[in-house]
């Protein structure tokens, strides 16, 4: 096994509708490719990318060919294949994994098995191809704030591969929570994109969201609350005006905010974190980072942004960079044991 | 059919664990499906919560959302399955239904419960077409209050 201090690594990750692949040296990204926006479903007939979700056995090679002619990099030169083994849905995971134990027996490189969090965890310590950008100097503890369709979680860092889950949903994802919102306020989906689209020309004190979980001691979350809250509203409202549609987003957006950022201060308060990592698709609200930032530079913690949106939402670069930390420990995964985990943890 | 009123989450949970008590032995030879239909809010995920506290699942049952189907394995002193729990929320039509292999699914011991159900009635018929293999219930959820569902009860097979 060659020991290599910028292992090159192809990563696949098909854990829930995208089919993703990617090639990275150590962190830097060679190649990122997530089939459906390099619209490989054309090739298929398929004409729309919301077709293409979850199409992961007829996108998974095109998308591994053009990783590896993107990253100008041959399979012998590999050190590594490496494939998100949970969490997610289940029968789609099974589809990446397959694929990789057949790579890593064909090519003869070692498998190592990620977990999809620990991706979005470490996203921000990403490069580019020249080494640019991404985290230079980690200071642990970290702190990690992951917020996506599928999941809400804070987790504890205290070395990599050292991680502790220490709040979580008790019910709907953040990222869930807003595309039904949008959902009941009539806008496309995906919804949480379009809903903070309008809420900025909305007034956000228009009207009151109840923000979840206030008093409680804990760092965990719960949306579903917000959810009823926003269809009563709704019922209550009847039809509503474009204005009143904008403020109702606004409004909601607010305390969606507010609640992630109130938990997320209220662990780095009593955790002592020296950097915060936040990833995970609903990073991607500006709204959440301008006031994650705020509450942050109030501690005096530095917050640690992955450096790209094609980051943020699923993909497999991250899967490179958590499996590259995973490849200098030593953590090699069974190929023939490999199974799916789709309740896969911290 | 049977109809009930329920005026809080717990009564709610406490309707799942009477019916899979109810159910239980069928389980040795089928699998049980239910069908929750219903609104956002009425009431399908917390059922499922009770129906996760009855098998002592081991960890608490969310909406799967995002990711479509969740699975949590149980064991009982006779037999030990998985309850399967699938949202259709975002699932757009019949086709990208079936890309779910639901079917497959439907082994004694596993217990399959789908939110959204009316959303989709032909994957439903398609899955519940051979009782000797499934046992389904159908329960609607029907929103009358902040604080009251009615709930329809059908077994369907």
């Amino acid at each position: 096994m060659k020991n290599s201090a910028e292992p090159k690594i192809l990563s696949i990750d098909t854990s829930c509708d995208e089919t993703a692949v990617a090639v990275t040296a150590g962190v830097r990204i060679l190649a990122n490719v997530i089939a459906s926006q390099a619209k490989l479903h054309a090739q298929f007939g398929g004409v729309e990318p919301g077709l293409a979700r979850r199409e992961h056995q007829k996108l998974i090679e095109p998308t591994i060919k053009k990783s590896l002619e993107e990253a100008k990099v041959i399979p012998t030169k590999l050190d590594a294949v490496a494939v998100t083994q949970g969490p997610g849905l289940a029968i789609a995971l099974e589809v990446g994994i397959a694929k990789a134990k057949e790579l890593a027996q064909q090519w003869e490189k070692p498998l190592l098995a990620v977990n999809h969090m620990e991706g979005h965890l470490l996203s921000a310590f990403a490069k580019d191809k020249q080494g640019e950008k991404g985290i230079d100097e980690p200071q642990f503890p970290a702190l990690g704030l992951l917020v996506s369709g599928g999941h809400t979680e804070l987790v504890l860092m205290e070395d990599f591969g050292s991680y502790e889950l220490v709040g979580q949903t008790l019910d709907d994802a953040a990222g869930e929570c807003f595309d039904k919102v949008a959902r009941i306020l009539g806008l496309g989906y995906p919804g949480g994109p379009a809903l903070s689209k309008i809420a900025k020309a909305g007034n956000e004190n228009a009207f009151h969201f109840p923000i979840p979980l206030r008093g409680t001691a804990d760092f965990n979350f719960s949306f579903s609350g917000l959810k009823t809250a926003a269809l009563y509203l709704s019922q209550e409202l009847g039809d509503l005006s474009p204005e009143q549609k904008a403020d109702f987003a606004a409004s909601f957006e607010k305390a969606a905010v507010a609640h992630l950022v109130d938990k997320l201060a209220k662990a780095a308060a009593q955790l002592k974190p020296k950097m915060v990592l936040i990833g995970g698709g609903v990073i991607n609200n500006r709204r959440l980072q301008e006031e994650i930032q705020k509450e942050m530079s109030h501690l005096q913690i530095p917050v640690h942004t992955p450096q790209g949106n094609d980051l943020l939402t699923d993909n497999a670069a991250m899967i490179g960079v958590a499996a590259s930390f995973k490849f200098e420990r030593g953590e090699f995964a069974d190929l023939k044991s490999l199974e799916r985990d789709p309740a896969l943890s911290f | 059919m049977a109809k009930r009123i329920l005026t809080s989450e717990r009564q709610t949970q406490e309707l799942a664990q009477e019916l899979i008590g109810q159910h239980l032995k069928s389980l040795e030879e089928k699998a049980l499906f239910f069908a929750l239909e219903g609104d956002l809010g009425a009431g399908k995920t917390t059922f499922t919560k009770g129906l996760g506290n009855f098998l002592k699942v081991g960890r608490p049952i969310r909406s799967p959302g995002y990711i479509l189907v969740t699975e949590y394995p149980y064991t009982r002193e006779q037999f030990s399955g998985k309850i399967f729990h699938v949202d259709l929320w975002r699932v757009q039509d019949l086709s990208e239904a079936l890309t779910l292999n639901l079917k497959d699914l439907l082994e004694p011991g596993n217990i399959l419960v789908i939110e959204w159900s009316q959303k989709i009635p032909q994957l439903i018929d398609g899955l519940i077409s051979n009782p000797k293999k499934v046992k389904t219930i159908r329960l609607h959820f029907d929103q009358k209050g902040e604080n009251e569902r009615e709930v329809e009860i059908e077994e369907l097979s």
